[in-house]
């Protein structure tokens, strides 16, 4: 069988501003071959996403750097070939597509390509019908693909490389942000794809599927690939991808278990939502409700992980907890102040808050200078904002990238960076949206362990997140959303009344 | 981009084609330029409210409008008061300051002509959508590219205002103003400007980048792709339907009718 993805002594050194060029990919070999699944994986800057970014021309045509080797993809040589040109064939989905979109309407995101190749109209709507209902996204058909939850956003930017049925699809860490549903989505749409004869690239730390159906998979790691074999890989070399931080799910997850909670665990309240109504304002969105009757008091101290499928309105229940957005019907309160009383601006002495698009949440040029925003802006005095930074840069290692401009970082550096600036606030109330999407287990572990020492210090946590694993294994409480409704509120596991003691300090 | 003029509503003016609706704005600005009868100017500025209205759009928008040009329509109106002098019956005197019938005749024509203009190009955002801006530019005959451009252009006033807005946000989440307590009302506009400035000056350079993200990810989606003889084509063409053209018809009578009262009849 002809390959169709052809990658020879490939390397790839990114022009530096800061001195020093950074070397991201080295001596790069593989090959795909028509109606394959090549898995890479790899740990958080291994290079994973730059090999994805040469095989669609994005490197060398966009990203400034040096390019060595040879690509060949769907019979077009990468480098003597346009990025447009060589998307006519190959369709790819970044890990963040929040800033990605071209158009203003979910319909029209879908039909770009379509229209870029020049299909008649009525060709144009029958796709867009079918891929829409392919991905159950039919009912954002009209709407701003900014306004939709990040997984809803995902499922759009996968329609949109899906919609002309390209000979190649490449898929840059799309499972980190898809529910169960999304997901299943996504394996019946490669499925198909694979059968009619597409090769498909699947970067991603989640080897759930990849592992039943990987034809190759790619090890990569700092760089270089280190490991070309199939999906035995995941049985055969477990320990060594465990060691370079891809996670092997040992089973299918089981459904979280959420206990009743007792009235007397929440006497204590630091969070209350009393009869929560939110519905988006009539000009972004449809009349539906995002959030529904929402009544929920979380205790003091708690780690609660709020989990739901995609648009179930995780994101806008932690929105609320710091002013960011204000009830349509009742009322928040946070520390018994009604957040309608206190802006963001003050809540930020109660509230630190993490964006699921650290990128959003950046405002100065300087990694340093990022972490060490918050605390002085809280009026730390220097020596301990010092000492903060100092740890957490040590623990997320990140040494090397201290002095650099953090739009110039990858999604996972970036990400580390923004989990390193929200956790040096140490605020009494910790804000997580979907923190650790798209990092690699062994920093995922290390972000959570710190989160976890926070919380046994006292300091709430609100996290939501899909992963019900990373749920189940840190939180001590579990929220469910669905269609806007808390469905389940309570306890993961009985709290020890000594450790609930401890939760009580601040 | 993730913020516009477009309000999207299912109003009987988003469905206008939008070539007919250019049309009608720009015979509207000129008839409003070119005729000074503040009866005429008036009643322009009714029908375009019972536009908004009637095309759902809703009145909090509409009052922003007036919030922005209400201040500007004032100013000019009370500067022409003070230095325009026209001859004809006195209805001030005050002090030596007079003011005539016909400055104040003129006066409110000036400040009515505002109104319209900018209501009628408010008409015009309001109800027309980026792709719509871009099947219609297309319609005329402009390629992609420049549709694109001159669509983005149309939105780059709200963008700027939504990028600031979220820079403001996020400088506030940082804790950025946190110390900052909410009695004293000098500390708190002393916050407000610097967290504004600070963010007029950043804006830029986020656009920027976002700007370049999007170029990425339509080159990446075929935005230049190599069509050989072959057009490009969209997945709702502008298409002129025969209530468009009535309103086109509708448009050029109304400039004959103007040009014909003023030259013929002398209004």
């Amino acid at each position: 069988m002809t390959d169709v993805i052809t990658v020879m002594s490939l390397g790839w050194q990114y022009a530096s501003t800061h001195g020093t060029p950074i070397q991201a990919l080295r001596d790069v070999n593989c090959y795909v071959a028509a109606g394959k699944l090549a898995g890479i994986v790899g740990p958080t800057g291994s290079g994973k996403t730059t090999l994805g970014q040469a095989l669609t021309g994005i490197i060398p045509h966009i990203l400034d750097g040096t390019l060595t080797g040879f690509v060949r993809v769907a019979d077009m040589n990468v480098k003597s070939t346009s990025v447009s040109n060589i998307s006519s064939k190959v369709g790819y989905v970044p890990q963040n597509p929040v800033d990605l979109f071209v158009t203003n309407e979910v319909e029209n995101e879908i039909a770009f390509p379509l229209e870029n190749r020049g299909v008649a109209p009525d060709e144009i709507r029958a796709r867009v019908d079918e891929v829409l209902a392919m991905l159950h996204i039919e009912a954002f058909r009209h709407r701003d693909p900014r306004t939709l939850s990040e997984g809803e956003m995902m499922r759009v930017a996968i329609g949109s490389a899906i919609a002309a049925e390209p000979d190649v699809l490449i898929l840059d860490e799309v499972l980190a942000v898809l529910d169960e549903n999304g997901a299943q989505d996504l394996y019946n749409i490669l499925e198909r794809m694979l059968a009619r004869g597409a090769a498909v690239v699947m970067i991603d730390l989640d080897t759930r599927w990849m592992r039943e159906h990987a034809d190759n998979v790619f090890l990569m790691v700092g760089g270089e690939i280190i490991r070309s074999t199939g999906r035995e890989i995941f049985t055969r070399e477990a320990s060594l991808l465990e060691s370079v931080g891809v996670n092997i799910p040992r089973a299918e997850r089981a459904p979280l278990t959420i206990a009743q909670l007792e009235p007397e665990q929440t006497a204590d309240a630091i969070i209350e939502f009393d009869h929560v109504d939110y519905l988006y304002p009539r000009s972004e969105n449809d009349d539906s409700p995002q959030l529904q009757d929402v009544n929920v008091r979380i205790p003091r101290g708690a780690f609660v992980g709020v989990v739901g499928p995609n648009g179930s309105g995780k994101t806008t229940l932690l929105t609320m907890i710091n002013s960011q957005i204000l009830p349509s019907r009742g009322r928040v309160l946070v520390d018994e102040t009604d957040t309608r009383e206190c802006g963001v601006r003050r809540m930020a002495r109660e509230v630190a808050y993490l964006d699921q698009d650290p990128l959003h949440m950046m405002l100065t040029r300087n990694v340093r200078r990022e972490i060490e925003f918050a605390p002085h802006a809280l009026g730390i005095p220097s020596e301990e904002v010092n000492k903060r930074v100092n740890a957490l840069i040590r623990a997320f290692n990140l040494y090397e990238i201290e002095d650099s401009d953090p739009i110039a970082l990858s999604a996972g550096q970036n990400r580390l960076v923004a989990l390193a600036a929200t956790l040096a606030s140490q605020t009494p109330i910790l804000v997580l949206d979907e923190p650790v999407a798209g990092l690699d287990y062994r920093l995922k572990t290390r972000f959570m362990t710190m989160v976890r020492e926070l919380n046994d210090q006292g300091i709430t946590v609100i996290m939501a997140s899909n992963d019900s694993e990373l749920v189940e294994r840190y939180c001590t409480h579990a929220l469910r959303l669905d269609a806007g409704r808390v469905v389940d509120f309570g306890p993961l596991r009985p709290l020890q009344p000594t450790a609930q003691a401890a939760r009580k300090v601040r | 981009m993730r913020s516009q003029f477009y309000i999207p509503v299912d109003g009987w003016l988003a469905r206008v084609d939008v070539r007919a609706k250019l049309f009608a704005m720009l015979a509207l600005i000129v008839i409003c330029a070119m005729w000074g009868n503040w009866i005429f100017l008036a009643a322009v500025l009714v029908l375009e409210h019972i536009a908004l209205l009637s095309t759902h759009i809703p009145a909090n928008k509409t009052l922003k409008v007036w919030a922005f040009f209400l201040p500007i329509m004032l100013i000019v109106a009370i500067t022409m008061l003070f230095t325009v002098a026209l001859p004809g019956n006195t209805v001030w005197n005050l002090n030596g300051w007079q003011v005539s019938d016909a400055t104040l005749t003129m006066t409110a024509v000036v400040a009515l002509r505002i109104a319209d203009i900018a209501f009628a190009v408010f008409l015009m955002l309001f109800t027309t959508s980026r792709a719509s801006w871009i099947s219609g530019m297309a319609g005329l005959g402009l390629p992609y590219n420049a549709c694109a451009a001159v669509a983005n252009a149309i939105q780059f006033l709200p963008t700027y205002a939504a990028t600031v807005h979220d820079l403001v946000l996020t400088q506030h989440i940082r804790g950025r103003y946190a110390r900052i307590g909410k009695h004293n009302p000098f500390t708190r506009t002393a916050a407000w400007c610097s967290a504004h400035i600070r963010a007029i000056i950043a804006a830029p350079a986020h656009m920027r980048y976002l700007d370049r993200s999007r170029s990425i990810a339509a080159l990446a989606h075929g935005a230049h792709i190599n069509r050989g003889s072959a057009k490009r084509t969209y997945l709702h063409p502008a298409h002129m339907r025969l209530f468009d053209w009535l309103l086109v018809l509708l448009a050029i009578v109304c400039v004959a009718l103007v040009v014909v009262m003023m030259t013929v009849l002398g209004w």
